[in-house]
């Protein structure tokens, strides 16, 4: 009977195999070719990803919220010929005077690249008194015609006031009388003739 | 400012190439390792081979995690171990082989020749018996003369669990070698 020894010799003996001398020159072809691919593969793997980094903060600050609107403000800033129009509430102290239409301010055009340091400045708008709808609509108007998309008339009609800034009244409007006019010869005057009854 | 260079895109290619040696110095230290490991599965040279190379080519894409020699001996023979094991059940040379004496040193006549095959042939079929860790425990202290400790090392396992493999494994070897020399007298 076979010792026990003697089958795990017998096994050293079967595993102390070795390889053929083509072993380690096979082993390293495949290698070295993928070595080779693999440091070039490393950089575009860093440049695409610092692409992809990129783009992605630009598209969270595209997408920002609030960012439209400040792009808007920015824009009506920039533009040098637009006055933007500010109303002023009036005196609570002074029941007597009547309501008055909020007067208009104009501002001096000024240099674009002042302007875009002023739109940071710039304070908040009176928005007790001018409504976000209605004050976004009158920016987009503003942005319109500063592009070129929409004209405006080059003097507005306002309301008539005397030295004093005091509304006066309006001018009557003329309102010419209907006349009566005759019906056609022949027209049945009870209207007997028509289709309809 | 070194860090920072360090993070180059650059420097990249220069540990590229630190990484390359170092594989360089792990493949020298542990190819015979993964021949024989694959070896001990297929008995077959060829197939050890191609086995052992293509274990050491995924070992290279993974080199980056696998850079401590330990574990990168123990993660080679593992999945050389795997490789050749999936390779042993999909191969149709297989059948071819098990017909054909196992890969043996010659013996210096033809009487000694043909008591080597028939013992090295029942040798085989008892260690293809046990259990895969068991076989793969008595495998590994069979190659190179590697000890408990060393064992322990290859396959992730505690030394003791590695001891009672061993003991175990030899156990049933001499279990299985006693019954196949009764049944063949």
């Amino acid at each position: 009977m076979r010792h026990d020894d003697d089958a795990l010799k017998d096994l050293e003996a079967a595993l102390s195999v070795t390889p053929s001398p083509e072993f380690a020159a096979r082993v390293r072809a495949p290698v070295a070719a993928d070595s080779r691919a693999t440091p070039s593969t490393r950089i575009l793997w860093w440049i695409g990803a610092a692409a992809a980094a990129t783009a992605a903060v630009v598209m969270a600050v595209m997408i920002r919220p609030g960012a439209r609107h400040d792009a808007v403000v920015a824009a009506i800033a920039a533009a040098p010929s637009v006055a933007p129009v500010v109303a002023v509430p009036p005196k609570s102290d002074d029941k007597s005077q009547p309501a008055r239409p909020a007067p208009v301010r104009t501002r001096p055009a000024r240099a674009p690249r002042v302007a875009q340091a002023r739109a940071e400045s710039m304070p908040p708008l009176p928005k007790a008194l001018v409504p976000d709808d209605e004050r976004l609509a009158l920016n987009r108007l503003l942005v319109a015609v500063r592009e070129g998309r929409a004209t405006v008339p080059a003097h507005l009609p306002g309301p008539a006031v005397d030295e004093d800034g005091n509304l006066l009244a309006p001018p009557a409007i003329d309102i010419p009388l209907i006349k009566k006019i005759e019906p056609l010869p022949g027209t049945p005057v009870d209207g007997s003739g028509s289709k309809d009854q | 400012m070194n860090e920072w260079v360090g993070r180059m895109p650059g420097s990249l290619v220069s540990e590229a190439e630190d990484l390359e040696r170092e594989f360089d110095v792990r493949l020298a230290d542990s190819s015979t390792l993964a021949f024989r490991v694959a070896y001990s599965v297929l008995r077959h040279r060829q197939d050890a081979e191609d086995v052992a190379q293509e274990a050491f080519a995924k070992a290279h894409r993974s080199f980056r995690q696998l850079r401590d020699r330990e574990r990168f001996r123990a993660w080679l023979v593992r999945m050389t171990w795997r490789m050749a094991l999936d390779k042993r059940r999909g191969d149709v040379r297989r059948m071819i082989r098990e017909q054909a004496p196992p890969d043996i040193s010659p013996a210096p006549s033809a009487e000694d020749a043909v008591i080597a095959e028939e013992r090295a042939a029942r040798l085989w079929r008892a260690i293809d018996e046990l259990p895969e860790k068991l076989r793969m425990a008595i495998v590994l202290s069979a190659i190179d003369g590697h000890d408990i400790r060393e064992v322990a090392r290859l396959t992730s396992a505690p030394e003791g669990t590695v001891k009672s493999r061993l003991f175990e494994a030899r156990k049933r070897l001499q279990e299985l070698l006693s019954c196949d020399m009764t049944t063949t007298r």
